[in-house]
């Protein structure tokens, strides 16, 4: 007869097990966002790519593009994502436009409800966020490839 | 004085952009860089008393960046470089210009400019942004760094969408540029001069060249006009770029303060191909070049023709913060005389004076986002690329040479 207690034990156990194997997917994907009033609703990885690396000035209706990246590990799965790059090259990259004079990196803040907060001000904004972190300030993007 | 006065302004503009890190939107942006290497050579000196080891392998950057308006960006940086004989440290500017953009097709930039050539001569100047402390050296030599870095001028560019290829990213230019006096280029052209005069000054009275003078002491490099161009196919495949690269200029040597040029240096075409391929862990480059020119001095031809430059690179992520990295780099001074014979004839000179072959290794670790730190080898087959300017009792066919260095960015 296997106690209760080892019951529960056991139980929890495999909810950390699920949690550890499926964690990432469920809570640490990041989702692409923008304004709410961006009339669009769905990009393509390439041009979530271009935008990102400062290669796209414009949205489709005149207004500039304004990336926006968040700090810590959500930055590595988005590069590695998204950008199909290594934290290392990413940040070479944007240090390539910077010291030639091409471009200048995307602002860096620290967590989703920053990049929320600045998605929701700048009409031309496009950031990522943890899945669960979207609510109504902002429009989540569907990504096709 | 008015160069210690400008060491201590960059003094000032590092220190100051160190206390501004990376916050959103800032108004204007600071950012900067300090490196410092040591290079020691076996048998030939390599641009610089480098048998001896020396540290004058440094640079120290400070960037200005700024968006004043909408599609408008400004920037300067200046630069400080110690090189052995070049650059020692005198503040220079080393680019600066406006940069409109009208859209994503087609934007304009005015000023001093990098020079889009290959896949990696605009970043030369900024240790930390290549795997090795020296670019492959047939390519992006550092003898002629002066003479390809940055123009003066007019560019345009933009991205063009290329839609069953990829995104096609394009930079014209035309301009000027001016040699720094203490450009290394100037060593080599003195060095032929003074073997012209030589020569000459042998030959019995009646047989030698009026226009070659009896002496030269030094000579002044200018430029007359650089322009060209460059295509970048970022391709549909993952990591996979391509770019073609062309520039054609003129450049003027007047030896002894000369009213009149005495010299020319044709550059009548310079044809850069490259292929670059990345994933996260792995970058494989390789770039081949034809350089046709046209070089004389006094009047008489000593150099025409194509050289051929060529190399395979090959960067690996071992773990998280090291890159080991391989490179074959060959550069031949003449395409249709690899094996020297021809030149040795010429010159009296050994046939290896004509080609310079490299094997390197090297290594990388990034401590972090800032520190990065770097040792590699390079093993020597040929004393083409300026190594005679270097090494006055003539240079050793085999050679090597160690470089370590050290870069601090933020």
């Amino acid at each position: 007869m296997v106690s209760r207690r080892a019951k529960c034990l056991w139980r929890m156990a495999a909810g950390v097990a699920i949690l550890l194997t499926f964690g990432q997917a469920v809570w640490g994907a990041p989702v692409i966002v923008v304004n709410r009033d961006n009339p669009l609703s769905e990009l393509t990885m390439a041009e979530v790519r271009q935008m990102f690396l400062g290669r796209t000035m414009a949205w489709s209706d005149g207004v500039l593009v304004e990336p926006v990246v968040q700090r810590g590990e959500i930055q590595d799965v988005f590069v590695g994502h998204f950008l199909g790059k290594s934290r290392q090259q990413y940040t070479i990259y944007w240090k390539k436009q910077l010291f030639t004079g091409k471009g200048l990196p995307p602002p860096e803040l620290p967590d989703d409800r920053g990049v929320r907060s600045f998605v929701s001000r700048q009409r031309g904004a496009i950031g990522y966020i943890d899945e669960q972190a979207v609510d109504g300030t902002v429009k989540r993007i569907i990504v096709t490839e | 004085m008015a160069a210690v006065r400008y060491q201590r302004l960059l003094m000032a503009l590092l220190l100051l952009g160190a206390g501004q890190l990376s916050f959103a939107a800032q108004p204007v942006r600071i950012n900067g860089f300090i490196s410092q290497g040591y290079l020691n050579s076996d048998k030939n000196n390599f641009l610089s008393e480098s048998r001896d080891g020396t540290f004058e392998l440094s640079e120290v950057g400070v960037t200005i960046n700024s968006a004043p308006a909408e599609r408008l960006r400004v920037g300067m940086q200046l630069l400080a470089r110690d090189f052995g004989k070049s650059g020692n440290n005198e503040l220079r500017l080393d680019w600066a210009y406006g940069d409109y953009r009208l859209n994503d097709e087609i934007g304009v930039r005015i000023g001093k400019i990098k020079r889009p050539m290959g896949l990696y001569n605009e970043e030369r100047d900024s240790d930390f942004l290549h795997p090795l402390v020296f670019l492959p050296q047939s390519i992006y030599d550092e003898a002629r760094r002066d003479m390809l870095i940055a123009y003066q001028g007019v560019g345009i560019y933009g991205t063009l969408p290329a839609p069953a290829l990829g995104t096609l990213d394009y930079h014209l230019f035309r301009g000027g540029f001016n040699f720094p006096d203490d450009n290394l280029m100037s060593v080599g052209f003195l060095e032929t001069g003074r073997g012209m005069v030589k020569q000459n000054n042998a030959k019995p009275l009646a047989q030698r060249n009026p226009a070659i003078p009896a002496s030269v002491a030094k000579v002044k490099l200018t430029n007359k006009y650089i322009e060209g161009g460059q295509v970048i196919l970022n391709t549909r495949i993952e990591g996979l770029r391509m770019a073609y690269s062309l520039l054609r200029g003129q450049q003027e040597l007047f030896f002894d303060d000369s009213p009149t040029p005495q010299g020319e240096l044709i550059i009548r075409s310079r044809a850069i191909y490259s292929l670059e391929y990345q994933t996260r862990r792995l970058t494989l480059a390789t770039e081949y070049c034809e350089t046709d020119r046209d070089q004389t001095m006094f009047g008489v031809t000593n150099q025409t023709g194509r050289s051929l430059e060529w190399y395979g690179m090959a960067s690996y992520l071992l773990y998280d913060k090291l890159t080991m990295t391989l490179l074959y780099d060959v550069y031949y001074n003449d395409k249709h005389d690899q094996s020297g014979l021809a030149h040795a004839q010429r010159t009296g000179k050994p046939a290896y004076y004509s080609w310079r072959k490299d094997m390197a290794a090297g290594l990388r670790y990034d401590l972090n986002e800032s520190w990065t730190i770097k040792g590699e080898w390079h093993a020597i087959d040929g004393a083409a690329l300026y190594a005679t300017a270097f090494n006055p009792t003539g240079p050793r066919r085999y050679w090597d040479f160690w470089a370590f260095k050290a870069s601090f960015n933020f």
